[in-house]
């Protein structure tokens, strides 16, 4: 695993679970510091992935960031409270209504 | 074909939809739709929906206020391009054809009995020859005879990453692939051969797109593209057989995916008898050629 | 209103070199990047950690003067397009903006090469440069069942500083072929000019042997889980092994980045040692696009002191078009820039040829397009098909039409390509990229229609 010391004192929550993060990690990094390493299935076979180049290049780092899908979770910044649900295929347009 | 090939084409034939934005597409539409029933063959079953009906076949998608209708065409559908043309090469190989991709093309000659075709320093003999080169016919058909004009007229695409199934019906300018990408377009540029995306387009395309959809405003494009239609003088296909050079034919279309059933049924066959089809007498380069009085 | 004279992409040593020394000359400067802060990859995060030697104390003298220049700069600014009449299109906070300048420096640096094995598109496998980034921005250190595999300077410094960090690495597999020693000695005397590059290296691998990191000359690795990595399998000199694992980073070199230089449709080179493509400058930069100029190792591999060097001289060159100096005191200034760059690009051969990249033979079951699952043996059946160049691939196999617009897969598939086809690989069509060479909301793009 990729671990760090402390934990952060932010919460975000990832399919409804408490995860801690510091202030200035990008959601991926925060997944990653969890042991969560997986955010989406692919849509075109429904394979688990998750982040790669942490860089904003692969993005295979979607996830659904508070109701928004197809957000690429390494470039995006945590913020208290946020919610992160695994990307099930193809985004729907329609998840946010 | 997909039996052939093995491998699916995607094609769904369920209609197409041309969308009016405002009272006054809505009425040049209509207008439209009267004068092709008016035509002798009709129009195929074209007609008009009114929003309500329009809602009521795509459940998933939440038009943009501006949408007061559409035209619909019961005979129309799509394809997937790209799986019909993995399909044609699959099945021409199955039938025992040879492709030679890459082979630039120095000649074309006819000879005793048939043709010779040069490229590459290597000579190829043939019985008969179509040149069907898109763009490049117009050089080889000329070697053989045929004066077949045809001029670039390029088509910008806007590509959205791939997105849960909303509009079961292609649009003009507007479709879901079987993907789930959605797929906005189009301009038409004469004369132009660079495939290549401006911004100022591509932006036009997609305020258009998002008035009829404005939930795809939140759509991410992934993509643009841009390629170049081979555009005959009056936008038909050109046939054309070659009167000096009996056996030597060409065909160039900016629709080959739309006609490939036809090219591949009556064109073939007439072709491999030797002369064109009756159904295709009148789309013959003559048609742009002066008439003597 | 007056048209800005340059707008830079990229923040790291290149740009960041160029903008202090265009506003030394006068210059009106527009500075965008993606990140948050200055400092591109290799300076990432530079501001807010610990200098940890003479290269980190330069770096953030760097950015300092950056800072202290006048540069009008955007950050977290995702630039998605430049057209040929100097307008530049980013995106930040969601909407689009554009703005028309003189000059475009496009320095946006080097990407890592993609190395595919099978099961690399497992969760818990990424790249050294990706734990690289969770080091430096979020201290995130390798414990427990953490490998590293490929080869490159970039994973023996990782590495390095994982365990200055207090890592543990559970072991390193050297993929490269064996024997680049000897490749590399042919230019020994290059890198005799800039030893230190030798000396750290050397210095790295030392630290990794001192602290017990199983450093393995392996071959045939997979990659292999059910939803996440569980284990790697290898063969090394004994045999096959396999070695439960819970993250995999994979390094193969880095190449430059050229998704804007090849949307805008200018020549490229192909350099053969680094086996990559490169766009084509001149002395100043200046590529084959009027008005586009190109610094840094966006414009061929030479590092970061090359870069922040390529990055001045380049901003002199623009200074000099745009009459804020004459050519003479133009070439007395980059005299010396140039002989310091040349000192530290004596040493790439030397280390292209130690370094050289790897060129693995795949399996077909390899996944090469991770955006679209196209696998080798799909790409393979397509040259079969008669498929000659990866622009075409798309046509056949999707490959290369998903979101990342062909960055974790081009090179491999003109590989695999050329492999099948029996051609030198630079012979092979690469893609044909177009902007937005970012994603943008249609919102966004079509909130720029009619103003």
């Amino acid at each position: 695993m990729l671990a760090r010391p402390e934990a952060g004192t932010l919460t975000i929550y990832f399919d409804g679970a408490a995860v801690k993060a510091r202030p200035g990690d990008s959601v991926a990094a925060a997944l990653v510091a969890a042991g969560i390493v997986a955010t989406r299935t692919t849509p075109v076979r429904g394979t688990a992935r998750g982040p790669f180049c942490m860089m904003g290049a692969c993005f295979d780092c979607l996830a659904v960031v508070d109701g928004r899908g197809g957000v690429q979770t390494c470039l995006t910044q945590v913020r208290d409270g946020m919610r992160i649900e695994t990307q099930h295929g193809a985004r729907d347009l329609h998840d946010h209504d | 074909m997909g039996r052939a090939a093995g491998v699916g084409i995607g094609y769904r034939g369920e209609g197409g939809l041309v969308f009016c934005l405002g009272e006054a597409e809505l009425t040049d539409r209509t207008a439209l739709v009267a004068r092709l029933h008016n035509q002798p063959g009709g129009a195929g079953g074209v007609r008009m929906l009114d929003r309500a009906a329009l809602e009521r076949m795509m459940p998933h998608a939440r038009l943009g206020p501006e949408v007061l209708g559409a035209s619909l065409a019961p005979e129309d559908g799509h394809v997937a391009p790209l799986l019909l043309l993995r399909g044609l090469h699959a099945a021409f190989h199955a039938a025992g054809g040879t492709h030679l991709p890459g082979a630039a093309i120095d000649e074309v000659q006819a000879e005793e009995g048939g043709f010779a075709i040069r490229c590459d320093a290597a000579r190829i003999d043939a019985r008969r020859v179509v040149v069907a080169c898109g763009l490049g016919t117009s050089r080889l058909a000329a070697m053989l005879g045929m004066d077949v004009p045809v001029h670039p007229v390029r088509g910008q695409n806007i590509v959205t990453e791939r997105l849960a199934p909303m509009l079961p019906l292609p649009a003009s300018a507007l479709r879901q692939t079987a993907e789930g990408a959605i797929q906005i377009g189009v301009t038409y540029e004469e004369g132009q051969d660079a495939p290549v995306t401006s911004v100022r387009d591509l932006a036009r395309m997609a305020a258009r797109a998002t008035r009829v959809l404005p939930v795809l405003k939140q759509a991410r494009m992934v993509r643009s593209w841009a390629a170049v239609r081979p555009m005959t003088p009056d936008g038909y296909p050109i046939y054309a057989a070659s009167t000096a050079f009996p056996g030597a034919f060409a065909a160039v279309c900016h629709s080959g995916v739309t006609l490939s059933a036809a090219h591949r049924g009556p064109l073939a066959a007439g072709i491999l008898a030797g002369q064109l089809p009756e159904a295709v007498a009148s789309l013959g380069p003559g048609r742009f050629h002066a008439r003597t009085a | 209103m007056t048209m800005t004279d340059l707008a830079i992409i990229g923040a790291g040593p290149a740009g960041l070199s160029a903008a202090i020394e265009a506003r030394r000359h006068g210059l009106s400067v527009l500075l965008l990047d993606e990140n948050a802060a200055p400092g591109g990859r290799i300076w990432q995060a530079i501001e807010t950690r610990a200098a940890k030697d003479g290269d980190d104390r330069a770096a953030q003298a760097t950015v300092a003067a950056f800072r202290a220049s006048g540069t009008r700069a955007a950050f977290g600014a995702t630039v998605w397009c430049v057209e040929p009449d100097g307008s530049v299109f980013w995106s930040k906070d969601g909407s689009a903006r554009v703005e028309r300048v003189s000059r475009v420096l496009v320095a946006t640096g080097a990407t890592e090469r993609p190395l595919p094995i099978p099961g690399w598109t497992l969760p818990g496998v990424m790249t050294v440069g990706a734990a690289q980034i969770l080091l430096k921005t979020a201290g995130l250190v390798p414990q427990g069942k953490v490998w590293l595999a490929g080869q490159g300077p970039l994973l023996l410094l990782f590495a390095a500083q994982a365990l200055a960090a207090e890592g543990r690495i559970a072991g390193v597999l050297d993929l490269s072929a064996p024997g680049a020693w000897r490749g590399a000695m042919a230019h020994l005397g290059g890198m005799l000019r800039s030893p230190s590059y030798l000396g750290r290296g050397l210095l790295w691998r030392r630290k990794l042997m001192k602290a017990g990191v199983p450093w393995i000359r392996a071959r045939d690795l997979r990659a292999e889980g059910e939803e996440r990595l569980a284990r790697i399998r290898f063969t090394d000199v004994h045999g096959e092994r396999a070695e439960p694992a819970d993250t995999l980073l994979l390094h193969d070199g880095v190449m430059p980045s050229v998704q804007i230089t090849r949307a805008l449709g200018m020549a490229h080179d192909w350099n053969a040692a680094q086996r990559a493509w490169a766009p084509r400058l001149d002395a100043w930069g200046r590529t084959s696009v009027a008005n586009v100029v190109v610094a840094g190792d966006g414009g061929g591999i030479g590092g970061a002191q090359a870069a922040a060097l390529s990055g001045r001289i380049a901003a002199l060159g623009i200074a000099a078009e745009l009459g804020r100096m004459t050519q003479e005191a133009r070439d007395a200034a980059a005299a010396p820039l140039r002989r310091e760059r040349a000192a530290h690009l004596a040493v790439r051969p030397f280390l292209d040829a130690l370094f050289a990249p790897l060129v693995p033979a795949l399996a077909d079951d390899t996944i090469v397009c991770r955006c679209e699952e196209v696998t080798a043996g799909g790409v393979r059946d397509a040259v079969a098909l008669g498929c000659l160049g990866a622009n075409q691939m798309k046509a056949f196999t999707r490959a290369g039409m998903g979101p990342c617009q062909g960055r974790m897969c081009g090179p491999t598939v003109c590989e695999v390509i050329a492999a099948a086809r029996g051609v030198p690989v630079e012979t092979v069509d690469p893609y044909r990229l177009r902007f937005p060479t970012k994603p943008l909301t249609l919102g966004e793009l079509a909130a720029l229609h009619a103003g």
